[in-house]
This record gives structure tokens, sequence and C-alpha cells, in this order.
């Protein structure tokens, strides 16, 4: 892999540059690969912790998914939690950047104070939002009381939980937008500001013109990280409602560790995890097509 | 919202000055809407902190107070009781430690390797990285269970030390990489024709220029070790576990003592809030360096 560069190189590369990449290049082929096939090789066979562990099942848990497990319903939750939260922690996080973006006092401090949020871990956000939506001593119930909303339980009816834990990964996400949004503001052109202000652009329009254009790059890449990860992050979900009322909440990650450890239908988890990779291959995939379209 | 709102319709956008709303109406705008997204941010973490110090009563009681009237530490005596948060708390920090060093190594001679010395494949590999970032991790999750469990490497520290090593070498060595890019290839072949190894330039040329980015590496890599919950979850069993499995644990489906909640949430909370704020100069370029360039 690496010995046959040596020759075309000036003195670099050679047998001993196997020995810098080794490790991380086997760990790269370790976690890409071998969980996708495993994950198809268990999902094809039987494994819930009964005799028949280990026979072949065929498409048999494919079937269980989507006759039982409400996958479909599951996986709308998924978007609408995943997109709605991405959605909303761009805009905040955009205008957060442009307005630490004008040179004002403190930027530096203000910005590493509003990137608090994303700094905690995941469990304690859940740990503090369940305080704030709680029924009775909850500040955003006392906050709701005052216009007349007495004692909403907004994590516990099915209308308002999903609502209640997007807006809690609100909270925590729309810092990760902001920091690269800001550097991504940094590395478009004054040039390019001074020539639309100077063509007598108004603000909204140079936002349009200049600003959005210039973040092409950077929004593209941030947002397909944010889908992935958001796609994916569990400790919310479990924390604040385990994905009640009535599976409400219930997004694929929870859905996988649900079936998976608590029913110990690991074979049905799998088939539910090769269906996650399947649909986050099409995320990557539409990513390059858009990079590679703006790099155009 | 309606302060957002406010800060597009700014007359301050006639401006004639280089950057975005760089005036002074525009600052003025600014200040309101950081003002409103401080309170934002903020509101949610003084209320835990608040809540931590109050009284059991207090903390029942109908109308929420905005401080504790009477300040306690009971709550923090209360759940630090029986001392398995402590011993939580050390199992996080050993686990986080040890696997933020190794991968800080490994990536650094990763991330050398790529930048540095022109290898064949050297570009597939950083697309496998970039690959990697982009796998769930929720598919991870059932066969590296059933793996670690035919392994004997379920409810071991080591075992979740090596998912985690696994997990987060690649972004390590995407954000190292960036950063050894801007290290000129002369310096190093300057090292070269001195007759020093490989090894020897990694170590005494690159790497002291690298300290910035080293810093936000190790301490990006430790913060998500500290954070990480599903993983841990599901492979340590319940007397050895980290710290996010502990606090978890004391949320139960309708009896949760919010005062211990949130003593043990505030204890969870600041080793990593610390670790930021002293690095954040480091971590904040280390973190977009990759991203803005590549």
């Amino acid at each position: 892999m690496t010995a046959g560069g040596a020759d075309t190189g000036p003195s670099r590369g050679g047998p001993r540059t196997l020995g810098f990449v080794i490790v991380p290049a086997l760990v790269v082929a370790a976690v890409a690969l071998y969980p996708l096939l495993y994950n198809i090789w268990i999902s094809l066979h039987v494994n819930n912790l009964s005799q028949a562990d280990g026979e072949f099942a065929g498409l048999l848990n494919y079937r269980n998914v989507f006759a039982f497990d409400d996958f479909w319903s599951v996986l709308r939750t998924t978007l609408i939690w995943t997109l709605g939260s991405i959605a909303v922690q761009f805009v905040i996080g955009f205008v957060a950047a442009l307005a630490l973006d004008t040179g004002i006092r403190g930027a530096g401090v203000i910005r590493a104070l509003l990137l608090t949020p994303w700094v905690m871990p995941g469990v304690v956000i859940g740990a503090v939002w369940l305080a704030i939506y709680h029924p009775i001593s909850g500040l955003l119930t006392e906050v709701l009381g005052w216009f007349g909303a007495d004692g909403v339980d907004l994590l516990g009816r099915s209308s308002t939980a999903l609502p209640a834990v997007i807006f809690a990964n609100v909270w925590k996400g729309f810092p990760f937008w902001m920091l690269m949004i800001s550097a991504g503001l940094r590395a478009i052109p004054s040039e390019l500001h001074e020539a639309a202000a100077m063509d007598g652009a108004s603000y909204r329009q140079r936002i349009r013109a200049v600003v959005l254009p210039g973040l092409s790059t950077v929004l593209a890449l941030t947002g397909t990280l944010a889908f992935i990860w958001t796609f994916n992050y569990f400790d919310l979900i479990y924390t604040l409602t385990s994905g009640g009322p009535n599976g409400a909440t219930s997004t694929v990650p929870f859905l996988i560790w649900q079936t998976s450890f608590q029913f110990n239908r690991l074979d049905e988890g799998a088939a539910q995890s090769v269906l996650t990779f399947a649909l986050m291959a099409v995320a990557i995939g539409s990513y390059l097509r858009v990079s590679k379209a703006t790099a155009r | 919202m309606t302060g957002t709102g406010r800060s597009g319709s700014a007359r301050s956008g006639n401006a004639r000055s280089g950057g975005a709303l760089s005036t002074a109406a525009g600052r003025r705008c600014a200040a309101l809407v950081l003002g409103v997204l401080l309170v934002f941010a903020l509101v949610p973490v003084y209320w835990m902190v608040s809540s931590a110090f109050k009284t059991n009563a207090e903390i029942a009681a109908l109308a929420p107070t905005l401080y504790p009237h009477h300040p306690t530490l009971e709550q923090f005596r209360a759940v630090l009781a029986g001392g398995a948060l402590l011993r939580s708390l050390g199992y996080s920090a050993v686990i986080a430690g040890l696997t933020t060093i190794v991968v800080v190594v490994l990536g650094s001679c990763a991330a050398f390797a790529v930048s540095h010395l022109t290898f064949r494949g050297s570009k597939g590999f950083l697309i496998g990285i970039l690959f990697t970032q982009l796998l769930p991790q929720s598919a991870v999750l059932v066969p590296v269970y059933l793996l670690w469990n035919s392994l004997g490497l379920t409810g071991t520290g080591a075992g979740l030390g090596l998912v985690y090593l696994a997990l987060y070498l690649p972004v390590a060595v995407w954000m190292l990489t960036g950063f050894f890019r801007g290290i000129p290839l002369d310096l190093t072949e300057a090292g070269r024709i001195d007759g020093a190894s490989n090894v020897r330039i990694l170590w005494s040329i690159v790497l002291p220029i690298a300290r910035p980015a080293l810093a936000a590496t190790a301490i990006y890599t430790a913060l998500t070790c500290w954070s990480e919950f599903l993983l841990a979850l599901v492979l340590l069993t319940s007397n050895t576990t980290t710290v996010t499995v502990q606090l978890a644990g004391l949320i139960g489906r309708h009896d949760t003592n919010l005062g211990q909640l949130m003593a043990a949430a505030t204890i969870a909370t600041v080793p990593p809030v610390v670790a930021f704020f002293a690095l954040q100069r480091y971590f904040v370029a280390g973190l977009t360096i990759g991203t803005v360039k590549g």
C-alpha cells in the first residue's frame, strides 16, 4: 500500500511510513467495514437469546421490523426531530455568528459563553431540561403558568413531547452551527463586502448575494455532519422521554437500543441498523453531490 | 426570536464599511441579539446550579424560586453518599484520559504521514476517515456488543476505551491533518537533510509547532469520551460505570429527586466546562480549521 510509492517521492515515503499509519488505517477499516458486514450477517440470522440462535433466518428479521416495530412511523419521527433541530439550530447559529462578526467588544468571551451548552454532556442536558419541563416545579412550566397554562406536562403529552425534546436539542446544538458559520464568515474576503456596499446593496441583499454563497461549502458540510449526528443522537431521547409517551418521541437509535437490549432482539436491532446504514449512505451521497455542484 | 428578526431589517444595512454590519447601529443590534442568546444559553445552566443548592421543600414548592432561599449542600451530600458517583467520576476520568493520550499519539503519527510523507493511498486513507465520521454510532452498537461479549471485553473499561479509540481516532487524524498541512514541507525536508529520522522530525520539528492543535484535539477527544453515554450504557455493568450512566440512573420515571439530580448534573458538568474554558482558544481554532479549508 505504501512501499510502492517510495520511489516516486523525493526520499519520502518508504516502508517506514507504514508504521505511522498502520494502526489508524486498521482502525478506520475496522470501524467502517466490520460493523457493516457483521451487522448484515447478524440481521440474516436468529439472535434473540433463544435456542434457535445462529440459524439462518433469511429476510425474516427485516419483515418483522416493518411489520411490528412501527419502523416507518419511527423513521418519520426521526426525520422531524432531525430536520426540525437542524433548521432552528442553523437559524440561531447563523444570527449568532453574524452578530459576533460585527466587531462587537467582548466577542471572544461571548462566543465562549454561548458554547457552554454544546460542551455539556448530553445526559446532563437531559437532566437540566427534565427539571425545566417538570410539570410541578419546572421553570418553563411556571412561565407558561403566567400566561394561563397551568401545570402543563410538556414531556408527558404526545402532542408537545417531540417539540419539547427538539427545543432542548436546539439549545444543545446551535453553538456548533455558530462556531462553523463564524469560521466560514472569516473566510469570506472583505473586498466582496466592500464591493457590495459600494453598489449600495442593503444588509439583506448582502446576506443573500455575498454571505450565503460564501458559506455554501461550510453549510453543506455542517449540515451533513449535523444531520448524521442529530439523526443518531440518543442521550436526550433516553433521558427526557424514553421514547414516550406512546412512542411519540421514539427515534431510530432509540428503537435500535430498545429492540436489541430491552427486548433482546439483537437480530432485529441489526436489521434496523443495516437500514440506517443504507439511509446514511443516501445522505452522504447527496452531500457529495451538493459539494461537487457548489465546487463547480 | 423577535430580536433576530429585527437585526435582519436593521437600517444599518446601508453601511459603507467592510465587514457585514460593522457600524455603530449594527453593533447595537448585535448586542441586543447576543444578549437574548446569552440568556437563552445560560438560564438553563443557572437553573441547574441554583436548583442543586435548594432544599427538597423549596424545589417541590408550587412556585419555583429564582434563587436558593436557604442555600444548602444537602443535595450534594446525598448524591455523593455511598461513593458510587465519585467512583464513576474517577472511572470516566481514567477512560477519557487514557483514550485521549492514545488517540493523540496515534493521530499525530497518522496526520504526519498524511501531510508530510507522501505515500500511495494517502488520499484514500483520508476519504476513509471522513467516511467513518459519517457512519451512525447506533448502528455500530449490536456488532460491537456481540464481538466484545465473545472476547470477554464487555464490562471492562479497556473494552469501552477500545471502542472510543476506534470511534474518535479518525476525528483526531482529520483535525490534526488540517493543522499539520499548514507546517511548511521545507521545515521537515530540512530536518531530513540533516539526517533526522521520521520519528525525530515528528517529535522535534512538527509537534512543538503543533502544540495548539494537539491541545485542541486532546480536549475535543476528552470531552467526547466524558460525555459518551450509549456505548457506556450497553457495554458496562451497573457496578462499574461512567458518570453519564450513573447520572442517567438517577432519573426515574415518576420518582426522580430533582435536587439530587441537579447536584449530580452540576458535578458531572464541572470537569468538561472548566477544561473547555481553560483551553477554548485552541479548541475553537482547532475544530474549524480542517473543515473550512477541506
